[in-house]
């Protein structure tokens, strides 16, 4: 019966306003208490299913056909004013990114407040609502909490809050688009626990999306595998995962990467350690670096060799993109000895030689924004050619070609912007870029971070190449288990410290530092 | 209030009163260069010398310069501006009602700007790209493309030549009250509103667009918020603070940009009183006037900046993080 079930989607269709279908076909229905997990990359139409359960479409899209069920309601056939008591009510959201997610000008108590008082309640058993849904997220409930703006609490309480208003109504459904992404992993692991103890305990149907197979395993029941705008796949966690029926579903879980405890990356090679010296490409030896007064590095010293990728680990706040920034020469607020291929250099970038600019690249997280829109891709990286001195255009173009080879893109792309590539290509084009000038260190600052993880892995499998070429890499990142693929020896870092570091196999496989040991558990697997 | 926004805005204060000096200083040294004889211009170019000495000497022209600055800034700081030159009247007694006229004419002009590129703005930004964005947006970038006397003619020719509502000029009685000749000052602030608008109304629909597509109000609608409580405790409040510049520049635009339209509509106020002293040499009603224009300048962005200050939360709070 239609009734027993708190949510039911039937035949969903959605459209964007050129006609294209985003949404064909999906089909699903969540008992009570229950949790499917709907995973797919980006673009594959799962954010718009979860947005539509609210009976919402972005802008540029709509829902053309099909019937939301929420507690036997077609929400769909409600009038705007009717749906209204549904959203926030009946079936409530969580967001992806906490950070942007609350009004900027009104106290959290206030936004609170707000979302009670439209749903019907009134008087002071608002306050004790609120006190209880807070204390449920284990934040405190005092009056001067409640007072508090959005920018002064972190993202991960900003989370907390988030959850707690999407459970204060007593929803019979809850949407989850993605809640984990936008969060350090220790921060990940412990609102997962979060959602797992308050889907027990409410009782409510719950749809979580997501492209992290690994949270994913923490918190289903069932699992629905979307691509371009169908489900693919849908039957129970264990099922899916253990014997996956479709091959894109066994394609995504290939491509996770995962914890190799026990193998270390291929190796270097001709690396012992008493040849270190000569053969090292970068040597920081008690690197200081401040923002403004406060210091947020305290004196590390670290080195990286040729061929070697040194992954560079730590949460949000640790200091390793400073770090990065610092030997790239883009943070010049530093102290301390930076030895590249035996010779000093300076940490600001303006007293750099050309040549020493160009023998260390940095590629950032998001190509979205490292990427000028306004280039085509061959402008892109025919103008970091040209940095090289190269100016005939007929050897210029022939560089750009073989780079875009180097990693791996079709010639095709030459003449496409930015906008026209996925994620992944886009990453590949940021790292030709880098590449183009014959660096001798690449500095990559979380790459992957932005990316699906199908595409992570090729990017990863990209970058394994350049190392057997004799490419010393940074590889600064806070996932664990990628670096666990790439690199030879890792390094830890906390506040601006460097709190264990080694050989990769060795420091996962027996972790002397508690912080190393917590990032490890923390670290979402598969099994 | 916290004590790093009261120290921020006791800092405005003070340079205010830096940048009113700077400008009397400048003012001033200015006048003294300005080619002509203040008093051969008031007493004709026949005169007799030693006639124009003594009006020199009357009006202390014949001190040094710094002596001479000292006296006006010390009688302007008590509200005395000396006397005007030809008439010889004090002169605040000949620009005081005009400046009441400017004041009554920009002031209208202002509260009637605010409020309308806020409704207007936010209703164009809801309907980005419909009928109703195109019926406000088109109007007003038409008008701001137009001078104030292009605008100023249409309107009379429209209202006073062809629809005989209003009279073309706005010649005010200084001796009737203000009160009831309040018909004279509808067409001066439709053309003040018509140049000024248009800039507000983009600034406006700009920023609310902005935030209609931002997260955070997709979330509060999501939570089944009414679209009118959304509309106004979540979408006003971020639409007003990045508005505040916009609404200062085009304020003080008003106080020092109406000589145009009164002399459009031969309406007395300052602007006109202003062009009168300059051709006439009178300095101390050019000092006068320029040192209100730009007190008044001055202080609408003292106040704009004080109210952005006192808006954002982030200062006003500053209690720091745990």
């Amino acid at each position: 019966m239609a009734e027993a079930i708190p949510l039911v989607v039937q035949s969903l269709f959605m459209h964007d306003l050129n006609g294209r279908e985003i949404v064909s076909d999906v089909s699903i229905a969540v008992e009570r208490g229950e949790v499917l997990a709907i995973i797919g990359e980006s673009g594959s139409g799962k954010t718009s299913v979860a947005l539509s359960l609210l009976g919402f479409a972005r802008p540029g899209m709509r829902i053309s056909s099909g019937k939301i069920m929420i507690g036997g309601t077609d929400i769909l056939s409600l009038s705007r004013r009717e749906r209204r008591a549904f959203q926030g009510g009946k079936v409530s959201l969580v967001p992806q990114n906490p950070t942007t997610s609350f009004s900027p000008r009104m106290s959290i108590g206030k936004q609170m407040a707000e979302l009670l008082t439209a749903h019907g309640h009134s008087g002071p058993g608002v306050k004790q609502l609120l006190a209880e849904a807070l204390r449920n997220v284990d934040l405190p409930d005092d009056e001067r909490f409640l007072k508090r703006y959005p920018f002064e609490l972190s993202g991960g309480q900003l989370q907390r809050i988030a959850i707690a208003m999407a459970f204060m109504t007593s929803p019979q459904v809850i949407v989850m688009d993605e809640p984990t992404t936008g969060l350090d992993v220790s921060t990940q692991q412990t609102i997962l626990e979060l959602i797992a103890r308050l889907v027990k305990s409410s009782n409510a149907s719950v749809v979580y999306v997501t492209h992290d197979l690994a949270v994913v395993n923490v918190v289903a029941d069932r699992v629905a595998v979307m691509l371009s705008g169908r489900i693919v796949e849908q039957g129970g966690r264990k099922q899916v995962f253990a014997e996956p029926r479709d091959d894109y579903t066994r394609m995504l879980l290939d491509a996770i990467p995962r914890l190799l405890t026990d193998g270390p990356g291929p190796a270097s090679g001709a690396r012992s350690d008493s040849a270190l010296e000569i053969q090292n490409v970068l040597d920081m030896k008690n690197l200081r670096a401040s923002h403004g007064h406060v210091e947020v590095v305290h004196g590390i010293s670290f080195s990286v060799g040729k061929g070697e990728c040194v992954g560079l680990v730590g949460g949000s706040g640790s200091g390793k993109t400073t770090t990065g920034r610092c030997v790239t020469g883009l943070h010049g607020n530093a102290t301390g000895t930076l030895l590249f291929e035996g010779h000093p250099m300076p940490f600001a970038v303006s007293s750099r030689s050309k040549a020493d600019l160009s023998a260390m690249q940095i590629v950032f997280q998001n190509p979205d924004r490292s990427l000028n829109p306004k280039e085509s891709i061959a402008q892109s990286i025919a103008r970091a050619v040209r940095l090289t001195g190269m100016t005939d255009k007929a050897r210029v173009g022939a560089e750009v070609r073989s780079l875009l080879d180097r990693v791996r893109l079709p010639q095709r792309l030459v003449d496409l912007y930015p906008a026209d590539l996925s994620g992944g290509e886009r990453q590949r084009v940021a790292v030709a870029r880098a590449l183009a000038l014959k660096p001798r260190l690449l500095v990559c600052d979380e790459i992957t971070s932005a990316l699906d993880v199908s595409v992570q892995a090729a990017v990863v499998e990209l970058l394994l190449d350049l190392k057997k070429d004799g490419l010393a890499m940074l590889f600064i990142t806070h996932n664990l288990p990628l670096v666990s693929q790439i690199a030879q020896s890792i390094i830890i870092m906390k506040d601006g410290n460097i709190v264990e570091a080694g050989r990769t196999n060795e420091v996962l496989h027996s972790p002397q530092d508690r912080y190393t040991r917590m990032l490890l558990d923390a670290a979402p697997r598969l099994n | 209030m916290n004590k790093p926004l009261l120290q921020l805005l006791l800092t405005r204060i003070v340079l205010a009163f830096v940048t009113l000096f700077a400008v009397s200083v400048v003012v001033f040294t200015a006048t003294q260069y300005l080619p002509g004889d203040p008093a051969r211009a008031a007493l004709g170019a026949k005169a007799d010398p030693s006639a124009v000495e003594a009006l020199r000497r009357e009006f202390g022209m014949d001190r040094p310069t710094v002596v001479q600055y000292f006296s006006w800034i010390e009688g302007a700081l008590t509200g005395d501006f000396g006397r005007s030159i030809p008439s010889g009247r004090p002169v605040w007694e000949a620009i005081g009602p005009r400046a009441v006229n400017t004041m009554v004419l920009t002031v209208t002009s202002l509260l009637l700007l605010i409020p309308l590129s806020f409704v207007l703005g936010i209703v164009a930004a809801i309907y980005k790209d419909r009928l109703a964005d195109h019926l406000i947006s088109v109007p007003t970038i038409v008008t701001v493309a137009l001078p104030e006397f292009v605008i100023g003619t249409v309107l009379i020719v429209l209202f006073a030549v062809y629809l005989r509502w209003l009279p073309p000029v706005s010649l005010i009685n200084d001796s009737l009250p203000l009160s009831s000749q309040s018909s004279l000052f509808i067409l001066p602030v439709l053309t003040l509103l018509g140049t000024t608008l248009a800039q507000v109304v983009r600034m406006v629909r700009a920023v609310a667009l902005e935030v209609l597509s931002a997260e955070y109000i997709y979330m509060v609608r999501l939570r089944g918020i009414s679209p009118s409580r959304v509309l106004i405790w979540h979408v006003l409040p971020n639409t007003i603070t990045p508005t505040i510049q916009t609404i200062a520049l085009n304020a003080a635009w008003l106080a020092g940009g109406v000589v145009v339209t009164e002399s459009v509509f031969q309406l007395p106020g300052i602007g006109s009183a202003l062009s009168d002293a300059v051709i006439n040499r009178d300095m101390p009603t050019v000092l006068a006037i320029t040192l209100i224009i730009t007190a008044t300048y001055v202080l609408i962005n003292l106040v704009s900046e004080a109210l952005i200050l006192l808006l954002n939360p982030r200062l006003r709070v500053a209690r720091g993080k745990n």
